[in-house]
């Protein structure tokens, strides 16, 4: 069976089953929500390098789990779940290790730089943002990054994170005072 | 500064020409690792067929050990010992009771364990030189 980028991704979930297609399909699979996954893990203040690397541990992981998939979310959703747990993961090692050499966390703490238009430059903007940002609970930090960065709908978060849109508008509400708070006192 | 001036702007591409070649990297490294697992399971399974062939040559040899060991020797068991074992071997619970009543005096006797001894053996030796 021939499989193309048109294919479903219900079709292409069926059809995984078969070890003689997996690969095929699993690039295509690949390839349809890399960038979208890149783009989210990205923006939870990593460099590319860690980006590179969570957003690898992701395919991975779903490559051993998707003969068990039971299409309850869509495939995105499932993919989406799995980048968030292995990036909070990724965040949480890194604070401890960043309790054992303060120098090599440093490196994981940038945002990319930002257009400003005005008299400051990117990277000052980022920065702040960034320490920002870290003041934030973990779930808020995640509710925020997906609302502000990557500006979804919260229909969609609501089901990715299993939370109701009410609590989600409300999360992002606290996080976005506390952010603006610290960038008026600062 | 507020936040709102800057949603959005934020710029989260990676570096150009970096899916060009993701899906191969991946590929590579679920390969990678299957290597590595079927390796180890391989090295499990190994160390699971030597401990088991080491428990088998052990019991082994414990057996042959014991099959291969003499009869205990008591080098101490003394006459009298051996007379005295002798005797309860060869008789029965019932035979033994009759040793203990003296058929001259029609009264029961009691024997000290070293009399109770030389006793049977005589009775043996007699009933030997009697076949004779």
């Amino acid at each position: 069976m021939l499989f193309t980028e048109n294919t479903s991704d219900e079709e292409l979930v069926r059809q995984f089953a078969d070890e003689a297609n997996r690969e095929s399909i699993f690039r295509i699979i690949m390839k349809r929500y890399g960038a979208k996954l890149y783009a989210h893990v990205r923006s939870f203040f990593v460099t590319h390098e860690e980006a590179d690397d969570i957003v690898q541990n992701t395919f991975v992981k779903a490559w051993r789990s998707l003969p068990r998939f039971r299409a309850e979310a869509s495939l995105y959703t499932w993919l989406y779940k799995i980048s968030t747990n292995e990036t909070l993961t990724f965040i949480r090692n890194r604070k401890n290790k960043a309790t054992v050499s303060l120098d090599d966390d440093d490196q994981y703490l940038q945002l990319p730089s930002v257009e400003t238009g005005t008299h400051r430059s990117g990277e000052y903007i980022a920065a702040k943002l960034k320490a920002a940002i870290e003041q934030l609970p973990e779930k808020q930090r995640i509710v925020f990054n997906m609302k502000y960065f990557e500006e979804m709908k919260y229909e969609e978060m609501s089901e990715i994170l299993g939370t109701s849109v009410g609590a989600l508008k409300a999360s992002y509400h606290f996080a976005a005072k506390k952010i603006e708070n610290y960038l008026e006192n600062d | 500064m507020k936040l709102d001036d800057y949603k959005g702007k934020f710029n989260f591409n990676p570096p150009e020409g970096y899916f060009d070649t993701f899906a191969d990297r991946v590929m590579e490294r679920i390969a990678q690792e299957d290597k590595r697992k079927s390796a180890s399971r391989g090295r499990i399974l190994k160390l699971a067929a030597w401990i088991t062939s080491a428990a088998a040559v052990i019991l082994a040899g414990i057996f042959i050990f014991k099959e291969q060991q003499p009869a205990p020797v008591h080098e101490n068991v003394t006459y009298e010992d051996y007379a005295t074992y002798s005797l309860i071997e060869s008789s029965s619970t019932y035979s033994l009771c009759d040793y203990f009543y003296d058929n001259s005096t029609a009264q029961e006797v009691t024997y000290s364990a070293s009399e109770f001894a030389d006793y049977g053996f005589r009775l043996t030796g007699d009933m030997i030189i009697e076949e004779y």
